[in-house]
């Protein structure tokens, strides 16, 4: 299976601003077992619709004592942005700012929304599942009314078990992530 | 080679594709919905933000999901078409491809002006309800993410409504809306049916459809009939309104007021309905089917508007009328249809159909997984029926005088009786 994802050895020290300013390494897993990285924008109607399920996927990790952050990688939210868009979208979630989109790079991550989880109790940094939440959406312009298929909860829940996800890609579908630069 | 010889016809190198040549393709077919406060999720009046998803609109420009056009160019002329041509798709294509380069002319896009709205009698809804955040599952699993909703218009005569405005509390969630006025007390009879303001049923009554009094759509939240039509609403009328709505992640409250226009021409002809429908159709898991509906039409009219009804398992439908003197005639064509993208349609101009014109209608069923807007999943046995049909196309059309209006009542009434032997 071709994977954008290809596991092994990536820069975990990648740093991220939170929505307070701090320094963060989310690659960095501090007596965690994975985490959990949703990338998201806060106008995006795809990353919306799926609102209430990143909220219940960021429950689920927390609960499994492990490390969930929401991410937004364009230049131009603020953290003034990012917070509001929570609270509008009852998403209580750490939010990362990557806004020179290191992260996005190094997860080559595409589209929002799109999810990675990441083991992260060995030296290397290994993706166990990257791409699609959920079949909400068919394809773009094409929703269903409700999910049928749960990926993301899948992968979580494997991971809390320790086993490996397959497929560990699902090209994920929603909006662009446009690089900062051509 | 499209795109070079569609930019070639306009005088402009690929390369040299910029916002000047964008913005205006943007004001004509974007801002009627991303606009700032509009049903769109995004404003794309400044450069910077249409630059910022340069490729998505071209994605969604070339793949023809934007802008929202169901129909197609073989059916009559349309008011407020919205579709783009070749050669606009190829310079959004352009000026994605070459990293969007702005130029010098760094004007914002501009929405174009619309006519004001004649608000003279507004109809409010009389409660709030909240639209979920997330799709449920309604009763049937038949139509999802949809209430109908009774407002009181209290008229104390009937009025003749020219124009419908939609105003919305929360246009990024609605919808096809559809309309009709009921003078009886079926509608609210039906909201009483238990404690929830609104209800999930349809907005029929009877063999009466919803969107007797036309539909509006997103960005499209405005009917006005050519000058010389208009619509019925009986003395003391409620609204019925069925409304269509597509979740946003977050809760939203929705109070929606309706505004008519209403016309004083005495010589204005009222619009009524006729229904090419398939009151029931049977399609089996995984299986395609295409159904059909004709009659032959007993009096002279005038078409003014289409408003089809379909469910997300019709990936096609088609209207045509075979005229006396044998020429066949596309009426509307939705090749892909999609339900949410739904309204009525008014012709750009009235188009006559002669008494003892066929009328025909045709719809796709393709009831598969490789269906991606069948609404079920995993998909199951397709079995519907409707009084006012499981599928339907409603034809808003006026007779020649009112003996002749007075006929073709009479005549269709017994045409949806004969549907229901």
């Amino acid at each position: 299976m071709a994977m954008s994802c290809d596991s092994g050895l990536r820069t975990r020290h990648v740093e991220v601003r939170d929505t307070g300013g701090a320094l963060q390494k989310p690659l960095v897993g501090v007596d965690v077992p994975f985490v959990v990285i949703v990338f998201a924008s806060p106008d995006c109607p795809i990353a919306n619709a799926i609102a209430p399920e990143i909220e219940r996927l960021h429950k689920m990790t927390v609960d499994a004592g492990a490390a969930f952050y929401l991410v937004h990688a364009r230049s131009d939210v603020t953290a003034d942005t990012a917070q509001k868009h929570a609270r509008k979208f009852a998403i209580s979630a750490p939010i990362l700012l990557d806004t020179d989109q290191s992260l996005a790079k190094e997860l080559n991550a595409t589209v929002t929304p799109e999810i990675v989880v990441v083991k992260t109790d060995q030296p290397t940094v290994e993706i166990i599942y990257q791409g699609l939440i959920n079949n909400l959406y068919a394809s773009l312009g094409n929703r269903r009314d409700q999910a049928s298929e749960h990926y993301a909860r899948e992968a979580i829940a494997s991971a809390i078990v320790g086993q490996t996800v397959d497929p560990a890609y699902r090209k994920p579908l929603g909006c662009f992530i446009e690089r900062a630069e051509p | 080679m499209l795109i070079l010889g569609a930019i070639a016809a306009i005088g402009v190198e690929v390369g040299s594709v910029e916002w000047k040549h964008v913005r205006p393709i943007i004001e004509q077919h974007c801002l009627s919905c991303h606009h700032d406060g509009g049903p769109a999720p995004f404003a794309l009046h400044d450069p910077e933000s249409v630059a910022l998803r340069a490729r998505f609109i071209k994605e969604v420009t070339a793949s023809g999901l934007m802008p929202p056009w169901i129909a197609s160019e073989y059916g009559l002329p349309l008011q407020d078409e919205r579709g783009l041509s070749d050669h606009e798709i190829g310079i959004l294509a352009a000026w994605a491809d070459n990293a969007h380069p702005m130029g010098d002319d760094l004007k914002p896009a501009k929405r174009p002006p619309e006519s004001p709205a004649k608000d003279d009698v507004v109809v409010t809804m009389p409660e709030t309800w909240t639209v979920p955040a997330e799709g449920k599952e309604n009763w049937g699993r038949r139509d999802r993410d949809k209430w109908t909703f009774v407002l009181p218009i209290g008229n104390d005569d009937a009025i003749h409504v020219r124009g419908i405005q939609h105003y919305s509390t929360a246009p990024q969630v609605v919808h096809a809306v559809t309309y009709l006025a009921d003078p009886t007390d079926a509608s609210q009879w039906k909201d009483s049916r238990d404690d929830m303001f609104g209800t999930y049923m349809t907005g029929d009554i009877r063999d009466r459809p919803s969107g007797e009094l036309g539909g509006t759509g997103v960005g499209h939240r405005k009917l006005r009939l050519p000058e010389g039509f208009h619509w019925d609403v009986p003395r003391g009328s409620d609204l019925a309104m069925e409304v269509h709505y597509r979740p946003l992640g977050r809760p939203l409250r929705l109070q929606d007021r309706i505004a008519f226009e209403v016309t004083a021409d005495q010589n204005s002809r009222p619009l009524r309905t006729l229904i090419s429908m398939v009151r029931w159709i049977d399609v089996a898991s995984g299986a395609s089917s295409t159904v059909e509906d004709q009659f032959v039409l007993e009096e002279d009219v005038q078409l003014v508007g289409i408003t089809p009804r379909a469910m997300g398992t019709c990936t096609a439908l088609r209207l045509t009328a075979s005229l006396p003197h044998g020429e066949e005639v596309i009426l509307f064509d939705a090749p892909d249809w999609d339900p949410h993208w739904r309204q009525t349609f008014l012709l750009e101009d009235v188009y006559e159909l002669p008494l003892g014109t066929v009328i025909r209608g045709t719809w796709r069923i393709v009831n598969t997984e490789g269906n991606l807007r069948n609404p079920f999943v995993p998909i199951e046995r397709l079995s519907m029926a409707r009084r006012t049909g499981a599928v339907s196309i409603l034809l808003h059309v006026a007779a020649e005088d009112p003996e002749a209006d007075q006929r073709l009542q009479g005549w269709h009434r017994e045409l949806m009786r004969s549907r229901m032997r």
